[in-house]
């Protein structure tokens, strides 16, 4: 068109100018025009758009729309993973402890070179002089190492690890394995001290994270589902809490998971070893003493709405108000039972990020990533 | 699966609009002289051959059911504008009681926000308001739908025609008048009423009696879900405007947990937003959208309808919000694009669901008895 530069507008040539600049320094010609994209901000909500009751504070997040490229030090990280070459020992007697193993294994596969599994610690001396891998990881709950691998262990110069699954408690199994190793992960971050007095310098958090192909949300028959469900033994310091719940008229079904409870019209005991994740997909609510981190984690992936007992082992990963929510006394407990009970939308937006942070943010593959951050800071 | 999609009957005139918004005013007023706002926006939405059609016109209703039925849609869910002994847009539905035609299901959704100045039930400037009345309001309201309720075309759920209620927090004894109209229901010879309440863009308070809830989007993830991601801005000529993400929305409805106090919850979809028809550079649109999307969206709110929704059913926002741009109806820039989609979507999610089917089958059939169902297998 001959006349086509007279006809634009100024403010058009202007942006073209604009375009011919960026396009000189390098950027691609296939990037949006500039008021598109460089001028985008990201807001809230505009003020037409209802308002939500927000019951307790949450981090005001206010993400600037970024250009987002790898540099050649991510690119390097990622490569150098790549190259690492693992032996993962699980010595697990138990058949429940051995669906632990694919939970770690498959994503370590997606992120380095090469996973070697060994089931006994018999192979171990003879593969790993073999194998000279990268790192020895041993996932064990309680099962006993003898003295002459212990050393094997302690003089190798291969990276060594041990995963301890089953720590909520210090048995003096791994009381005797721990100074044996470079690296203790632990289920359990109060156990920190503990393994640092024993001498392992490098104690570090990493709790097992939910195993998605058995916990997800799912639909549950009537004998799953409940107003509550409450997690965790009895101590009498619970009968408040207890006394609470049980002047909630709507909390009508209640199953309880764990020791020392009593059963009455409202209140049903589950048998150990049942399929929990019907419990969790049934429950409207869950309220959880307990400070194992993987069981909040498989409540979450099932979608469930959490009203946990402030712990330390909770904030390493989750967002208080956001993803879970926490109370510290009974009153606390009374108030956000009445407050999310109240407000199905709010509980079930809380229960959604859960649901969506237990994918993005806390998955299997996530810990692996930290598993080997920990180990080789890549 | 059953697809349901919401329809708008806003396609005709009306003394109430005329009087309001001037002379000859329809869905279409609003929609035909809209502008693009910024680059990539997509507006004016046309419809495919300038088909501006009149919904009082039979012939405009059995296309739309024609059109429906051969690209899967299951049937349609008429919103219906009920003011305390007053109808507003009734006669589109009316035409399709007493003509018996189309033969297509349907069901109703009650629209029950006053009619003002803004668009979105604001109360600014009513033109109509909503009231409610009591018992003998809402007698004189049940009998003007039963003829609908048995209708045999009437979608039912466990034998009870499905009625749709949009604000149900705004109906002061709403518990009491789900009772009253399900008491009158039975008299009537039906087995009673499937109240669905809508889960929308506004507070929803806990009340007794609905039989389940719908998630009417993207207005629920609009109100009720994490927003972060979601909304972004673009200076125009005129203004800022607000944008949304496609497919944030799409990951947010996706990704949500299935659970809300135990209840029944009938999933739903939603083709697009752009409302600047109606607001302008103060309306949102949406950025990222596209027909293929929709499908793999969509085959997935199907197959979580059935797997932890225990759905049958999922409601589409919508088969002709014009001005809100959201509508599977074809246009000029996608053609039938969005129907190919819905009905492509439901082939994979037939195709998912027999091959599930024939797989679980097939782990409990002796060897022997398998083979056998297969010609090409030898017998063992």
């Amino acid at each position: 068109m001959k006349n086509k530069w007279k006809r634009t507008t100024s403010k058009t040539r202007k942006t073209l100018r604009f375009v011919k600049k960026k396009r000189s320094k390098g950027m691609s010609k296939k990037q949006k025009s500039p008021v598109m994209q460089d001028q985008r901000i990201q807001v809230h909500p505009p003020a037409e758009a209802p308002v939500t009751v927000e019951a307790q504070p949450r981090h005001i997040l206010v993400p600037v729309l970024q250009h987002i490229y790898v540099d050649d030090k991510h690119r390097r990280k990622l490569m150098d993973r790549k190259k690492l070459r693992i032996l993962v020992v699980t010595p697990f007697t138990n058949t429940m402890d051995m669906q632990m193993e694919p939970l770690i294994t498959e994503p370590l596969r997606i992120l380095v070179q090469e996973v070697v599994v060994l089931k006994t610690y018999e192979q171990v001396p003879t593969v790993l002089s073999q194998m000279n891998p990268d790192l020895l990881l041993i996932i064990c709950q309680e099962e006993p190492m003898s003295d002459e691998l212990l050393i094997t262990i302690q003089q190798t110069s291969v990276k060594t690890a041990l995963w301890n699954v089953g720590d909520h408690f210090v048995v003096d199994s791994i009381r005797h394995m721990v100074p044996y190793f470079d690296v203790v992960f632990t289920q359990n971050i109060m156990n920190i001290p503990i393994y640092q007095h024993l001498g392992c310098k490098n104690a570090v958090y990493l709790p097992l994270t939910a195993d998605r192909t058995m916990y997800s949300p799912k639909i549950t028959n009537k004998p799953f589902q409940s107003d509550l469900l409450l997690i965790g033994d009895y101590y009498p310091y619970r009968q408040e809490h207890l006394d609470t719940i049980q002047q909630i008229s709507e909390l009508k079904k209640i199953f309880v998971l764990g020791e020392d409870w009593e059963a009455n019209e409202r209140i049903i005991l589950i048998e150990k070893d049942q399929d929990l994740q019907a419990y969790y997909n049934g429950a409207n609510i869950i309220v959880n003493w307990k400070s194992i981190q993987q069981q909040v984690f498989e409540a979450a992936a099932c979608g469930a709405f959490q009203l946990v007992e402030e712990n330390p082992n909770l904030s390493a990963f989750m967002l208080p108000g956001e993803d879970v929510v926490t109370f510290r006394t009974p009153q606390e407990m009374r108030d956000q039972l009445r407050l999310y009970l109240d407000q199905p939308e709010l509980k079930r937006k809380v229960a959604s990020k859960a649901l969506w942070r237990s994918h993005y943010d806390y998955s299997s593959l996530h810990m692996a990533m930290r598993l080997l951050d920990g180990m080789f800071g890549i | 699966m059953k697809l349901i999609a919401f329809l708008l009957p806003q396609f005709h005139r009306i003394p109430e609009n005329d009087l309001w918004w001037g002379d000859g005013f329809t869905e279409w007023t609003n929609t035909q002289k809209n502008k693009p706002l910024y680059a990539g926006h997509q507006q004016p939405k046309e419809p495919l051959g300038n088909y501006y059609y009149d919904l009082t016109d039979a012939a405009a209703r059995r296309w739309q059911a024609k059109l429906a039925k051969s690209h899967g849609i299951y049937g349609f869910c008429y919103y219906h504008y009920w003011f305390k002994g007053k109808r507003l847009l009734e006669k589109p539905f009316q035409s399709v009681l007493e003509l018996g035609e189309p033969d297509f299901p349907f069901c109703l959704s009650w629209a029950n926000e006053p009619w003002t100045r803004r668009w979105d039930g604001g109360d600014q400037y009513v033109l109509m308001p909503q009231d409610y009345g009591d018992e003998h309001d809402w007698e004189v309201h049940f009998n003007e739908v039963l003829v609908a309720f048995l209708d045999y075309r009437y979608i039912r759920i466990n034998n009870k025609p499905v009625f749709l209620i949009y604000r149900p927090g705004s109906i002061p004894r709403c518990e009491d008048m789900i009772r009253f109209w399900n008491e009158l229901a039975r008299k009537n010879g039906l087995e009673g009423i499937y109240f669905v309440r809508t889960l929308g863009g506004f507070a929803i308070p806990n009340q007794a009696g609905f039989d389940a809830s719908v998630e009417y989007e993207p207005h629920y993830t609009f109100a009720h879900s994490d927003t972060t991601g979601l909304w972004n801005v673009i200076h125009t000529r005129e203004d800022m405007h607000h944008v949304l993400d496609y497919d944030v929305i799409w990951h947010t409805i996706l990704n949500r947990s299935p659970h809300r106090n135990g209840e029944q919850i009938i999933p739903g979809a939603y083709v697009n937003w752009d409302n600047t028809p109606r607001l302008g550079s103060r309306g949102q649109s949406t950025i990222g959208v596209s027909p293929d999307k929709f499908r793999r969206y969509l085959t997935r709110q199907m197959e979580r309808a059935i797997q932890v929704y225990d759905s049958e059913f999922v409601f589409i926002n919508a088969w002709n919000e014009w001005a809100e741009g959201t509508y599977l109806e074809p246009d000029k820039q996608n053609g039938y694009r969005y129907l190919e989609s819905v009905k492509r979507a439901l082939e994979d999610h037939l195709a998912d669901t027999t091959l599930r089917h024939s797989r679980s089958e097939a782990m409990f059939l002796p060897s022997w008895k398998y083979r056998s169902n297969n010609n090409e297998l030898r017998m063992k």
